[in-house]
């Protein structure tokens, strides 16, 4: 059925691979909101196949080369550097892109933290995540405040 | 590095610590300071720093002790002098314990020396003093097995050896036909000491240290080794707790609940730490040693009156009974009670938190051990912080930082459907430790916790060395041991529900059964619990889902007015977008639309779609699935009630469509109306050799 009536709606695409967030000045040139999709960003980022983790990463953390499953805590250093890149050169083309993540990252109180720092819109996580996001995404902007405050100081 | 300071000294009200100097003195070491300053009675003492502990282990025990010598002398001197008795003394020893304390609370999992200072001298002027040999003797024989299983080794390392020193106990008291250890005489106990001296040269080739400051040395760097046992690291590792923190030491003044019927020990919250309602609770012991309580050996009796009863009713022991047997300590000890109600008011006041305190009355004077911000389930988290913010003591900043965000995990968690749980057989009750339900089959030891897929651990009482089973397990029974007790603290720390001293439970580790009453219930069977009621149930109990309501709700309105992010929810069918709504998601992050595509019939259209050679063709198989893709999305719409929803467009990974064997792939000619060998040639078209990148 056919009618007159339109619907608000924004087109974007989601950043989940690395020479997204690279070129990421270029896509919002088209683009009115970036999604980052860490589970796949993450993946690439450090070349681990997400199915085959399980082999080799509870090593790499019995042995501290790795501090968190970076599946499960995002990785600030690395990932975080690119969503970090990316949500800049996002809104200098775009100042009102609207920014926001959709991996397993978005219901992780440390990761929500980071998203808050880098200034994304919003975080996306599964259902049963929701209120644990909820306050991890008070936190974060109640423990900024308090920072801020003390560098005043 | 000489001039650093390492020892901070405690007592009469003054201390050279705070409650600010958690990171230096330990959570405790900087509590007793603190409880000094604030004019609670505690014990004087000192505490080793955290950095001595990384010094320690840099350096080797000959040289810390070179190190430190002369700044522990001084402060075995300070308290000396305040107690007016002396360490070594042969007229006025002074007797010590030795305690460790880290930054964050680890229960159980490090070491302690109690009664240290005791020798063939001074136990004599011990005896002297108190007029009480057999408190003297008994203090002795537990300290030399305390000292010979902490600091020399002679804990047996698997559950399958046998303690030297239990063996011997076991042995006098067959010989003399003695059940209990209190009928031990002082001439048996005398007798102890040698042989369980003897059994310390005998397996570690040396005598058994009576000069007290070798003791005291060796105490001192046994809990310092502790902090790196197997049990403490691991620990450590589940709760995210650095290893380079290192532990602190506290030497303080032993004072004691065993020294007759006008002295006791116990613990206390100052709040219900499951429930987090606003009473005072805990257990003590008349005539008893703290690691009595926690042990679960005795049978702890509570603080309050109406702590008192509300237990009898979970016992089933009638009100005759329990005012005989188990009164309070509101009923016996009413001045000691006012006094620890005042204290814990006070220190709840002074920390604005729940406190758990660790106290213990000697002849009828009150002493507080510790106290800490007690461990508490989530719900018991929110509730307290939300009631302090009601009551004015925190703002709303800081009820929110101290939330641990994944401990609201725990009010997510299932419970019992209320129909399914009338319908359900009660087996026997026990205490309600830990709130939560559980069903999963019997075992009985925590290394076999992985036997089944859920599993109930069902021990007498629990260990630290079963932390490791504990976690796995979805649900703890014991049958000894209090609300305060070693499986009851641990398991509301986790948020894994609990019930303990189920006193008709009776279980049988040679058998694997757990008895009750005269019913058998062998190991793989189902059981339930309900950590709320103390209930325990046969068979296994349909959950539902809790909903989120009351202190809960409020919490996280709070959290939306601070949060400047909003949360969204990732779902791809109108049930998971109710539910997400129902835990205040503001929109959809991400609608996955191929998800969609493998239920039922879609996945035949999707097939034609991938079948087809042209456009045309691709064209009408999509236009069957669009009628089935706007029945979901109208779905998803209306839960989400106009809040925004991102839909990702399709992304299919095409052979994720396709099947792979040949059965499968017969049907699908057959469905299709078209030759196996399409079938095969599209699948082979489609396969790809890194299925992880992209295609």
């Amino acid at each position: 059925m056919e009618t007159e009536e339109t619907i608000d709606h924004l087109v974007g695409t989601m950043i989940e691979i690395p020479r997204a967030a690279l070129t990421a000045d270029a896509i919002a040139e088209s683009a009115e909101f970036f999604s980052f999709g860490t589970n796949d960003l993450t993946q690439m980022t450090f070349g681990y196949s997400r199915d085959d983790v399980g082999k080799f990463l509870p090593i790499y953390l019995d042995k501290g080369i790795l501090k968190n499953d970076p599946f499960a805590v995002l990785d600030q250093e690395g990932v975080g550097q690119l969503i970090k890149m990316a949500v800049e050169k996002g809104r200098q083309t775009r100042p009102d892109i609207k920014l926001g993540i959709c991996g397993e990252h978005g219901g992780e109180p440390s990761s929500i933290d980071f998203c808050h720092r880098v200034g994304l819109d919003y975080v996306s996580c599964s259902p049963y995540r929701v209120p644990i996001a909820r306050l991890a995404a008070a936190q974060a902007t109640i423990r900024e405040d308090m920072n801020n405050t003390n560098l005043v100081k | 590095m000489k001039n650093k300071k390492r020892v901070y000294t405690f007592g009469d009200r003054k201390a050279e610590g705070n409650a600010s100097m958690k990171n230096l003195l330990g959570g405790k070491g900087a509590n007793l300071a603190e409880m000094n300053l604030i004019g609670v009675p505690v014990p004087p003492g000192f505490t080793i720093t955290t950095e001595v502990c990384t010094e320690y282990n840099e350096i080797g025990k000959e040289k810390f002790i070179e190190l430190i010598k002369s700044d522990v002398k001084s402060a075995i001197k300070k308290t000396e002098k305040l107690l007016g008795v002396f360490f070594g003394s042969e007229e006025d020893p002074l007797l010590v314990s030795v305690r460790s304390g880290a930054r964050v609370s680890m229960p159980g999992m490090m070491d302690t020396v109690l009664n240290l200072g005791l020798n063939d001298h001074t136990v004599e002027a011990i005896a002297r003093k108190t007029g009480n040999e057999r408190f003297a003797w008994d203090s002795y024989r537990r300290f030399v097995q305390m000292y010979g299983d902490v600091v020399l080794g002679m804990k047996p390392e698997s559950k399958d050896d046998i303690d030297p020193f239990e063996k011997i106990m076991e042995e006098v008291k067959r010989n003399n036909n003695i059940a209990d250890d209190t009928e031990l005489s002082v001439d048996l106990l005398r007798a102890l000491v040698v042989r369980f001296k003897a059994a310390v040269t005998a397996q570690t080739g040396k005598k058994f240290p009576s000069d007290p400051w070798e003791q005291l040395w060796g105490a001192i760097t046994a809990v310092f080794d502790s902090w790196n046992t197997e049990r403490a690291v691991y620990y450590r590792k589940i709760n995210k707790i650095p290893h380079e923190w290192g532990t602190a030491v506290n030497v303080q003044a032993m004072v004691y609940g065993n020294m007759g019927n006008r002295s006791a020990t116990g613990v206390a919250f100052s709040r219900d730490a499951a429930t987090g309602e606003n009473n005072l609770n805990g257990e003590y012991l008349v005539n008893a040693q703290g690691e009595d309580v926690v042990a679960g050996v005795r049978t702890p009796q509570e603080i309050t009156l109406k702590g008192s009863k509300k237990w009898a009713e979970n016992q089933n022991v009638s009100e005759k009974v329990r005012k005989e047997k188990y009164p309070s300590m509101e009923e016996i000890m009413p001045k000691a009670y006012k006094e620890l109600f005042d204290i814990q008011h006070k220190l709840e006041n002074h920390y604005n938190d729940m406190q758990d305190i660790e106290f213990t009355i000697q002849q009828g004077k009150m002493w507080l051990l510790q106290t800490r911000n007690g461990k508490r389930t989530g719900k018991a988290m929110i509730r307290i912080a939300m009631e302090m913010l009601d009551e004015k003591r925190i703002d709303e900043k800081e009820v929110l930082m101290r939330m641990e965000p994944e401990k609201i995990d725990e009010l997510l968690h299932p419970i019992f459907d209320v129909k399914a749980m009338a319908e359900a057989n009660v087996l026997t009750r026990g205490l309600p430790a830990s709130p939560g339900a559980a069903s999963g089959q019997l075992v009985f030891f925590a290394d076999e916790c992985n036997k089944y897929e859920k599993v109930i651990l069902a021990r007498i009482e629990t260990s630290p060395e079963d932390l490791e089973g504990m976690n796995i397990a979805n649900g703890i029974l014991t049958a000894r041991g209090g609300m305060t007790s070693h499986a009851a603290v641990v398991a509301r720390g986790m948020g894994k529900c609990c019930v303990s001293g189920a006193g008709e439970a009776i279980i049988d580790y040679k058998k694997r059964t757990l008895t009750i009453g005269k019913k058998v219930y062998r190991e793989g069977t189902w059981i339930s619990l309900n950590g709320s009621t103390g209930e325990v149930y046969k068979g296994e109990i349909e959950t539902i889902k809790p909903k989120v309501s009351g202190n809960f709700d409020r919490l996280l309105k709070l959290s939306d007015r601070y949060s400047r992010m909003c949360v969204r929810t990732n779902a791809d069918t109108p049930h998971d977008s109710m539910v997400a709504r129902d835990f205040g998601a503001k929109g959809i992050g991400l609608c996955r639309t191929e998800h969609m595509f493998f239920e039922g019939d879609k996945i035949i259209a999707m097939r034609e779609m991938i079948l087809a050679d042209d456009t045309d063709g691709r064209e009408e198989a999509l236009s069957k699935l669009l009628i089935m893709q706007q029945k979901d999305f109208e779905g998803i719409f209306e839960a989400m009630q106009g809040l925004p929803v991102t839909v990702r467009l399709l992304d299919p990974p095409l052979n994720e469509f396709v099947p792979h064997n040949s059965k499968g792939q017969m049907e699908m000619a057959d469905a299709m109306e078209v030759s196996l060998e399409t079938i095969q040639l599209k699948v082979k078209e489609l396969e790809e050799s890194n299925p992880m990148l992209g295609n």
